[in-house]
């Protein structure tokens, strides 16, 4: 089970590619989505990127007990981006989905400090670990 | 309040109704492409132009009791089964075949124009193909004489012959015509009687037409032998009959014998015949009473749905489920003393009613209540409830008498001249100066009684649209006097919905301007509460800045905001906080969380507390706020700033021509959890020290490390020792970020 999100489109195969933003997601598991995002997450790539992990999230006949966003190659993430992430945390904290991130690099890692998500958030360096990570889930 | 909750109604119901239509389109748009199938089989079928098979699709419809949808339905599915080369031995395309037959006959024989048409089409559809070599159709008169209306299948002289048969002469159609039944003639010849074509057809079939229980005709068949079967034929006996009643044309007497009466009836009346399609009643005409208590001209109502005209009438109102239960049971209905909020928008009509079926037609009587006493009562709540101010003016002497409100809907004040009616075109709009001369020629001139509208501009600078209703003064014998007496009426209300409909309209086919529209609001909600410069505070030791810059594009205007304010305690509050997102609702977002920290400040707890509290405020609304704050308490006596963040760059401390970052507290942005503890810091300020709360509209770069953008801050801040002014405008001016996102900053020197 795999998707890529182009748009508002149903389409299985694609992806969302512009110059900035591409998303993709991937069930390696069945109990586990993996959003894998890349590019700059700004204002106005943080709709879309809402959108497209809905999408993955309503995707597969059953929903997976853990959701990791993949923020590894993410160049740039502002504060419309952390504000998407935290709304995303508490939907899946209220699906009873464990919400795991994985980041790595300033880029990412440093906006998530700035603004204490660091403490709240679940985040682990690989998707590896975040797949055997025992997440805590996102705080209420 | 009458007039608007009577304008609120309306225009819910006539939005109601436009979304109604809306529906119903799309839903018509599915149904079109089959009733344009089937309307391409009956062209080919009945030869005939698309508007007429549509027209004649509508008719067969409504004779067989069926949508014309359902039949369409049912003509498309039969062309197929309809095709050559059916199965001898099967019995069922056989049937088909017949329906089909049948259906086509009806078809043909509804789109002829004449009985002789339908002779032929009902010949050659229907019963050529059971053996019969002739069709006549005779038309019953009231004194059971019959009429040749048509045939086929015999020679135009023969039918001439028998163009009129008197009562009384024995031919099988007379016969039908008497009995009500259908007569079978085995052999012409041998039965003792004669009719069309009798030399060379021996078998009859004389079948009465009835409609609604009447005889109006009869078909006879011919068949070139003796008749050896009885085939079903009273189908087209029905057929015959709708053609021969469609034939007195489209107004049937029925319609026009009752036309005739309610014309002649003194009471307001109305006829009306139900109309399947639209679920309401057709208006077939109103008298000339009706019209003017409804205040509307007849030609206005004739053939409107009722409840397009009165659409409160589809409510509660207790006369349209009576209309209903008449069409359908026959049975009269007769109330007394029925209050109707509905004929009339701006006043109540009280009536004794009277609904009853005539044929198809339903006709309304109403008999409005002329007890004075109930009149004068009606009459003031009329008034209050529909600003109507009444007059009467001797049009000899030039008297005039208003009434109280009538002062006041012209924009005069009690005791001020009134205006004569001859003299109202110099108050009226000029664009209804012909009206109103209509109106005076019909008054004054012609003596009858008249209504007009026209727009009046006051002088109070508010024009009105005003509805005014005359009649001359009849004495007891009937004789009119020289004056007119009516009211005026203010229907500014009904304008004003109409007017906001329109706006509705345009507005919902402007979004692209409208979406314009909010981010203009955006930002004069930004620069209203935040100027692009902050005042200068000056205060014991202390010296503030502020600035706030606006995303480059207008659509980016975002939810930055500054603060500065000297609190009850002597303390300052410095904040500056950034929500999350652009637009309206970032703006708005902006405005709820800075005054809700002022209102917060007020209680005199410390930063930290105040941001827990400011994060409830966030999380718990109802479009829950994300967003980043710093806030700084300075108590000037001490000179201690203490201070806390949500998610924020800390402040930036210039100090000995060095600038450095204050500690990274803890702190959560906010909004994004319910319960938050944020880590307070202190620091003692003294003279010389420069500090800058910031927004990352500052710093932030797409393209180089957020740690990077901010050592470049500091070497900028760190780079002038301008006066403070100055130096907030360097920094900014030397602000490396690329991103478009608006910027708020407030600078502060220790003095």
């Amino acid at each position: 089970m795999s998707g890529q999100y182009r748009g508002q489109s149903d389409d299985a195969k694609g992806s969302v590619v512009d110059d900035v933003f591409t998303l993709a997601w991937d069930r390696p598991d069945p109990g586990a989505l993996v959003v894998r995002v890349s590019g700059a997450v700004d204002a106005a790539s943080a709709r879309r990127m809402r959108e497209g992990i809905a999408a993955a999230r309503d995707a597969g006949e059953t929903a997976a007990g853990r959701v990791v966003i993949d923020l590894s190659e993410v160049s740039f993430l502002d504060s419309a981006g952390l504000a998407m992430l935290v709304e995303t945390a508490s939907r899946c904290h209220q699906a009873g989905q464990a919400f795991v991130l994985v980041a790595q690099g300033s880029a990412v890692l440093r906006p998530l400090q700035l603004t204490g998500l660091d403490k709240i958030l679940t985040i682990t360096g690989s998707v590896t670990s975040a797949l055997e990570t025992q997440a805590a889930g996102a705080r209420d | 309040m009458g007039d608007n909750e009577t304008g609120l109604e309306r225009l819910a119901a006539t939005v109601g109704r436009l979304r109604r239509e809306i529906r119903e389109a799309r839903a018509g748009a599915d149904a079109r492409a089959l009733i344009e199938l089937a309307t391409g089989v009956l062209v080919e079928r009945l030869r005939c132009g698309p508007a007429q098979a549509a027209r004649q699709l509508e008719q067969v419809a409504a004779r067989m009791g069926l949508t014309p949808l359902e039949l369409a339905a049912q003509l498309v599915d039969a062309v197929p089964r309809d095709s050559p080369g059916p199965v001898a031995d099967s019995p069922a395309p056989a049937e088909t075949s017949d329906a089909v037959r049948m259906g086509l006959a009806e078809s043909a024989a509804l789109a002829a124009s004449d009985a002789s048409q339908v002779a032929a089409s009902l010949l050659e559809h229907a019963l050529a193909p059971i053996g019969a070599a002739a069709v006549v159709v005779w038309s019953a008169g009231g004194d059971s004489s019959l009429t040749l209306a048509g045939s086929a299948g015999i020679t135009g002289e023969e039918a001439a012959r028998w163009r009129y048969v008197p009562p009384g002469v024995a031919i099988p159609a007379q016969q039908a015509l008497a009995r009500r039944e259908a007569v079978w003639i085995e052999d012409l010849s041998t039965s003792g009687m004669s009719s069309a074509g009798h030399r060379d057809l021996a078998g009859r079939a004389a079948i009465p037409a009835l409609l609604g229980g009447r005889v109006v005709g009869v078909l006879e068949v011919c068949w070139p032998g003796p008749l050896t079967a009885k085939p079903k034929l009273e189908p087209f006996a029905d057929l015959v009959a709708h053609t021969l009643d469609a034939a007195t044309g489209p107004e049937p007497a029925a319609t026009a014998d009752l036309v005739a009466v309610t014309d002649a009836l003194l009471n307001p009346a109305l006829v009306l015949r139900h109309d399947p399609h639209a679920g309401d009643f057709r208006i077939r005409h109103v008298n000339r009473v009706f019209a003017d208590l409804a205040g509307v001209s007849p030609d206005g109502l004739t053939g409107a749905g009722l409840l397009e005209v009165y659409p409160l009438l589809a409510g509660a109102d207790r006369l349209y489920d009576a209309i209903e239960r008449v069409h359908a049971t026959g049975e009269p209905f007769l109330a007394h003393r029925m209050t109707l909020p509905s004929l009339s928008a701006d006043a109540l009509v009280v009536a004794d009613v009277s609904v009853s079926r005539h044929g198809e037609d339903l006709l309304l009587v109403l008999r409005a209540e002329d007890d004075a006493a109930r009149l004068a009562g009606l009459l003031q709540e009329a008034q209050r409830l529909a600003r109507v101010g009444g007059f009467e003016e001797n049009v000899t002497t030039g008297d005039i008498t208003w009434s109280g409100t009538t002062f006041g809907l012209c924009g005069l004040k009690p005791g001020d001249e009134p205006i004569p009616l001859a003299r109202l075109p110099e108050h009226a709009d000029t664009g209804d100066v012909p009206a109103i001369d209509g109106f005076l020629r019909t008054v004054l001139d012609r003596r009858l009684p008249a209504s007009v509208t026209f727009r009046m501009p006051r002088p109070d600078g508010v024009t009105r649209h005003l509805r005014l209703v005359a009649e001359p003064v009849r004495d007891s014998t009937g004789e009119v006097l020289r004056t007119v007496r009516g009211a005026y009426q203010d229907i500014s209300a009904q304008h004003w919905t109409e007017v906001a409909l329109s706006a509705t309209r345009d507005q919902l086919s402007q979004t692209e301007e409208r979406a314009e529209e909010r981010n203009r609001l955006a930002l004069d909600l930004q620069t209203a509460i935040l100027p692009a410069a902050g005042p200068v505070i000056d205060t014991t030791g202390l010296r503030i800045a502020a600035r706030y810059r606006p995303a480059e594009q207008e659509h980016l205007v975002g939810g930055d905001w500054y603060d500065a304010v000297t609190l009850p305690s002597k303390q300052i509050l410095l904040s500056v906080g950034d929500i999350a997102g652009h637009g309206i609702q970032a703006a708005t977002g902006m405005v709820v969380l800075r005054n809700a920290l002022r209102g917060l400040a007020a209680t005199g707890a410390a930063p930290a507390q105040l941001l827990s509290w400011l994060n409830l405020v966030a999380y718990h609304l109802t479009d829950r706020i994300c967003g980043t704050v710093v806030c700084a308490l300075y108590d000037p006596a001490t000179r201690l700033l203490r201070w806390a963040r949500a998610g924020h760059p800390p402040p930036l401390l210039v100090r000995d021509g060095g600038a450095r970052s204050l500690p990274m507290l803890t702190g959560v942005l906010l909004g994004a959890f319910e319960r938050t503890d944020y880590q307070e810091g202190e620091v003692e300020l003294g003279p010389g020290d420069r500090l800058l709360l910031y927004t990352d509209g500052l710093v932030e770069r797409k393209d180089r490390p957020l740690d990077d953008c901010i050592q470049d801050l500091l070497t900028v801040a760190a780079g002038s020792a301008a006066p403070l002014e100055d130096w907030v405008d360097h920094v900014l001016g030397h602000s490396a970020a690329t991103t478009v996102d608006d910027t708020c900053v407030v600078a502060v020197d220790v003095t």
